[in-house]
């Protein structure tokens, strides 16, 4: 039992390796591949696949980051960090910013880690208090963020109310295939690309440094990670990308602090819904969601199995990281960057229209110009989340 | 903004507000087909679907009603979680119509009721 289970811990990780470093493929969708194989030959226990989706979920959180600062296509977890990712790219320091990332993700492991018993009783206590707030408190956040939003908030506002709009519409559509694939990658994933198409940006040769760092701000962005995540948690529709908006503005982070807090709020998205799922029966987070289908009834025992086996892969997942970023940082330069950003908008259409048909083709146009609007007019990406939280907000008015 | 990014996003926010009509009149146009009970498999998981039948087994929990409805070609478990089920008057020989998702659960096939009328 105890190879099998070393075995499945290492598929998870060779899985979790391969797919994190395919531009804007999101772990929801591969969750749900692993998921629908599993359903279709059902050839070992569901605790066993339920680990593999888990570890490969921990080694994507942390991995994820790579092609986002290398190649600017995030997916709906990474926008943020993208534009002071590509900055760094700029400055010839992309590994920094994979480094940053990583000592965020690291940090927020371990700091959630210490916490946990302590979080499993608190989160269904918070989640008693906010519940019957939800709606109000989706419409306080929204309207919070298009109040500081600094360039136009007339522009912040119409994103959000078209995406919104768009999120309404789409995900009103019956029975396609992953509907967030296209819409997501739609949104956040082909627009910077193409923009990126017509932009200057010759990208200079990168060096393998390791960024000056006070031990004060990594614990602070550690900690404002824990709280904004944990906030955030409890709030369908927002996810890592909200939470480290108001992280920063809660720690006052620069941006090697907010690069860390960025890196750790996907891994304790990841871990707190977990808990979530444990405690009050809600999954915010897709590979959780796959983990309670496949295991309806809760029990401590697979929790356990869960966390342990993240623990194993922790340390392998950080130093395939470092060498991967290395490796991306000598041939970066090398390579036609436009050709790179095409190919993965060429990589990105197939899969949708090999996933979600003809009619996830026309949700990833559709998308493709909303998100287009926010980066011409010059305000940030995040208001594309009204996307999945005017939807939510409708439900729960 | 340079004039090409302006007339970009000229373009962008006419074709997203033409995009989502055309979205929209998709997702009315839409309907669901009925199909025959025997018809849904594991393909289905997650897909939603409709189907006409009678309740022939009835079971009221505290927060779900759980139906076994039988149709010519063979039955199948609905369950009608009670915050979204707004019929008070389901009971046994009731011949109704269900849109729901499938999902698995216990390696049973199950319909996870979205919308229920009494026909």
């Amino acid at each position: 039992m105890f190879v099998t289970y070393i075995i499945v811990v290492f598929i998870g990780l060779f899985l979790g390796i391969t797919s994190s470093l395919i531009p804007s493929l999101h772990i929801n969708l591969i969750s749900s591949l692993i998921f629908t194989l599993y359903s279709k030959t059902e050839i070992i226990d569901s605790t066993l696949i339920s680990i593999i989706i888990f570890v490969t979920a921990v080694v994507y959180s942390f991995m994820n980051f790579i092609p986002s600062i290398y190649l600017g296509a995030p997916n709906a977890d990474t926008i943020l960090t993208v534009l002071p990712g590509h900055r760094y790219l700029l400055k010839g320091k992309a590994h920094e910013a994979v480094i940053l990332t990583l000592i965020g993700s690291l940090t927020s492991f371990i700091i959630i880690m210490l916490l946990f018993p302590l979080l499993i009783k608190i989160i269904p206590i918070l989640y008693e208090k906010v519940k019957e707030f939800i709606a109000i408190l989706l419409i306080s956040i929204s309207l919070y963020l298009i109040y500081k939003e600094k360039n136009s908030k007339f522009m912040a506002f119409l994103s959000f109310i078209l995406s919104g709009l768009f999120g309404i519409v789409s995900l009103s559509l019956k029975n396609i295939n992953e509907p967030l694939l296209p819409i997501l990658s739609g949104l956040f994933g082909l627009p910077g690309l193409f923009i990126s198409l017509y932009q200057k940006n010759n990208i200079p040769p990168q060096t393998i440094t390791f960024p000056a760092l006070k031990s004060k701000t990594v614990m602070k962005s550690g900690l404002a990670s824990v709280i904004s995540g944990t906030l955030f948690i409890l709030l369908p529709g927002l996810g890592p990308s909200q939470a480290s908006i108001l992280g920063k503005r809660i720690a006052k982070l620069k941006t090697k602090g907010f690069m860390m807090l960025s890196g750790g709020l996907n891994i304790i998205n990841l871990l707190l819904s977990l808990i979530t799922f444990y405690t009050i029966n809600k999954e915010r987070n897709g590979p959780v969601v796959i983990i309670s289908k496949l295991n309806p009834t809760k029990d401590i025992f697979l929790i356990i199995l869960l966390i342990s086996a993240s623990m194993m892969v922790i340390f392998p997942t950080v130093f395939l990281a470092l060498q991967t970023s290395k490796t991306f940082s000598k041939v970066i330069s090398k390579i036609n960057y436009k050709l790179t950003c095409l190919l993965v908008m060429l990589l990105i259409t197939s899969m949708v229209v090999l996933i979600s048909k003809s009619i996830g083709l026309l949700l990833l146009a559709v998308g493709f110009f909303i998100g287009l609007i926010p980066i011409l007019s010059g305000v940030n990406r995040n208001h594309l989340m009204g996307v999945l939280i005017l939807p939510i907000i409708l439900f729960f008015i | 903004m340079l004039p090409q990014e302006k007339t970009l996003l000229k373009i962008s926010l006419v074709v997203s507000i033409i995009g989502i009509f055309i979205l929209y009149l998709i997702s009315s146009k839409m309907s669901l087909n009925t199909i025959n009970i025997s018809e849904i498999n594991e393909d289905l998981i997650d897909k939603e679907v409709k189907v006409r039948g009678m309740i022939k087994q009835y079971q009221d929990g505290p927060s779900v009603k759980i139906l076994k409805v039988e149709d010519d070609s063979g039955f199948i478990k609905v369950v009608v979680f009670k915050n979204k089920d707004k019929n008070t008057d389901l009971k046994t020989k009731t011949n109704i119509e269900i849109t729901g998702k499938i999902k698995k659960y216990k390696s049973e096939l199950e319909i996870i009721a979205k919308t229920i009328r009494i026909l």
